[in-house]
């Protein structure tokens, strides 16, 4: 599985997230962009063919886990729980 | 093959004997047993719903739920990293259940992901217990013994709170000299 595309009427900004298919946040966050009718487009890092893992081969480019800092959780809508 | 029933009761026995309750949001708590389960059938171990996992069951040993960081994570900010077990004033909808930091150490996510190199064999001798960054706790109330970096949420025993724990001193040596 690779990039997903959501459509909506709100483009004015690209977005594009990096998921897990598991996570309760990751689908809080695809479900509030759904909501406010923008598009956006995802990768569920855990199915992808690019999955990051030791038993893929050297080959398999490499996943960009370095754009998640470690401190912090991948970003996600504040308003979310204001709505 | 789990089914979700027999996730979420597990879930919910862990909890209970921890002093723990599992979210109250409905469907974030449906999300996350889900993704629970789904790992649980791709991997053969219930790893966490919002960490990647390796597939490799020593890289992910620390975040099989209830993760290494869940005890530590719900006594510091109320919930755990994926918010699946939350303390009283969260179940109580008094603090509101909010992304935390990651606890897990860059260098074990780093490794999972094969971007770092495996952690160097242990070099102590067979059958001795490294002692270096674990530490022994034990319960004042009723003496139960934890070997882990910090002190359990609750006393599984006796129910005794997190305070309740203390410290044994002891020394590299001890192990060496009487667990070998």
């Amino acid at each position: 599985m690779n990039t997903v595309k959501v459509e909506g009427k709100n483009k004015k900004n690209k977005v594009f997230l990096y998921t897990l298919s598991t996570c309760g946040w990751c689908k809080m966050t695809k479900q509030y962009l759904k909501d406010n009718d923008t598009a956006y487009e995802y990768l569920d890092v855990d199915r992808s063919s690019r999955r990051p893992s030791r038993t893929l081969n050297a080959e398999t480019p490499p996943w960009p886990s370095r754009l998640l800092s470690s401190t912090t959780r991948p970003s996600y809508p504040d308003s979310r729980r204001t709505q | 093959m789990t089914t979700l029933d027999e996730v979420k009761r597990k879930a919910e026995q862990d909890a209970k004997s921890r002093g723990m309750y599992l979210t109250p949001d409905e469907s974030l708590l449906k999300n996350l047993l889900e993704g629970l389960k789904e790992n649980e059938d791709r991997y053969g171990y219930s790893s966490c719903p919002c960490r990647i996992a390796s597939g490799a069951f020593d890289l992910d040993r620390d975040i099989i739920c209830p993760c290494d960081y869940r005890d530590p994570d719900v006594a510091e900010y109320g919930t755990c990293y994926c918010c699946l077990y939350v303390d009283q004033e969260a179940h109580e909808g008094k603090k509101e259940a909010k992304p935390i930091p990651e606890r897990r150490p860059t260098d074990k996510q780093m490794r999972g992901l094969g971007m770092e190199e495996p952690e160097p064999k242990e070099t102590t001798p067979k059958g001795s217990i490294n002692a270096t960054d674990r530490i022994l706790f034990y319960c004042k109330q009723c003496g139960y013994v934890v070997f882990r970096d910090e002190p359990p949420y609750m006393c599984p025993i006796c129910r005794a709170k997190r305070e309740m724990f203390q410290e044994i001193v002891t020394t590299q040596g001890y192990y060496t000299r009487n667990l070998t």
